[in-house]
């Protein structure tokens, strides 16, 4: 009975496995990213590759804007729906005057009208100044470094920048449900010892921003 | 001057009770717009963002949230 099953003793040539060392693909990575399209960005936008038309104090003039991050948009939805109802506190406080148990408050019209445009020129001055430190609170990644421009709040700014060679780290977590739905998380992004650790907080896409990160890192000759 | 003109002096006319407090605010408030004025230019120094005008937009809407609150202090001195 002949044999249904041979096995095939012709060996195939042994095909060439390209071994890439990952630096070398870390720069090819970089050099993908430096020579991309540069993107235009919207007022609001948080998270830009390549940005067009933007420029920071300092800025070398070989040195390219790769990465430009902002804290995700949702975060500032809290700070919106409270000015929402900020907003509604003067009319509810007008009807509530209305009311036969209301406390007689005898107010002329013209120091009502001041009082009542001055709570709403705060309650702007609270939303402008929100806005401001989320506008203005901005982390860039160029091809030679990092810099964070932090603002806590309006009157109070720091700016840090780090070479990649003094990158010990990169990682980012996501906590919670809103930061998985909407994709954002917190960068940390750890330096030597004696320098303060960086932290885009709430930055959009971090796998992508982390994964950009340490391929500058690895392409300048960090730490793999 | 006695007690009951200084009660009517408090609460029937106001002057005060409302007047006073609410200039010494607004005048809070303008110096405090006028410093968010300033503290944008120094951002903007540091950072120019320019596209959708976005740098020179803050920048108009800070100096009209000053201009707000001084026009309504310079209202509320002559008015209140």
């Amino acid at each position: 009975m002949p044999d249904i099953f041979i096995e095939n003793k012709t060996e195939l040539p042994a095909q060439e496995t390209k071994i890439v060392h990952p630096s070398d693909a870390a720069k090819g990575s970089v050099d993908h990213l430096l020579h991309t399209k540069k993107h235009t960005m919207g007022l609001l936008s948080a998270y830009c590759v390549r940005p067009q038309g933007l420029s920071f104090v300092n800025q070398e003039e070989d040195e390219i804007i790769i990465l430009f991050l902002r804290r995700h948009i949702i975060t500032n939805v809290p700070w919106v729906l409270a000015v929402v109802l900020l907003c509604f506190i003067p009319p509810l406080f007008s009807l509530l005057t209305l009311l036969p148990t209301a406390l007689p408050l005898d107010i002329p019209p013209s120091l009502l009208f001041v009082i009542t445009a001055f709570y709403y020129l705060i309650v702007f001055a609270y939303a402008f100044s929100q806005f401001v430190s989320w506008f203005y609170n901005i982390g860039i990644v160029t091809q030679k470094r990092l810099v964070d421009l932090d603002t806590s709040n309006i009157l109070e700014h720091n700016t840090a920048a780090a070479n990649f060679s003094e990158l010990v780290d990169v990682k980012f977590t996501q906590n919670g449900f809103f930061q998985s739905f909407f994709n954002f998380g917190d960068v940390h992004l750890q330096t030597e010892a004696f320098r303060a650790n960086f932290e885009f907080i709430a930055a959009p896409n971090p796998t992508k921003v982390t994964d950009i990160i340490s391929d500058l890192r690895i392409a300048t000759g960090g730490k793999e | 001057m006695e007690l009951a003109s200084i009660t009517d002096l408090i609460f029937t006319n106001g002057i005060l009770l409302f007047k006073i407090p609410i200039l010494i605010l607004l005048l809070v408030y303008v110096i405090f717009t006028f410093i968010v004025v300033n503290r944008i230019r120094a951002f903007n120094r540091i950072l120019h963002i320019a596209s959708a005008h976005a740098s020179v937009t803050i920048q108009i809407v800070a100096i009209i949230q000053f201009l707000l609150a001084l026009s309504l202090f310079l209202l509320a001195l002559v008015i209140v």
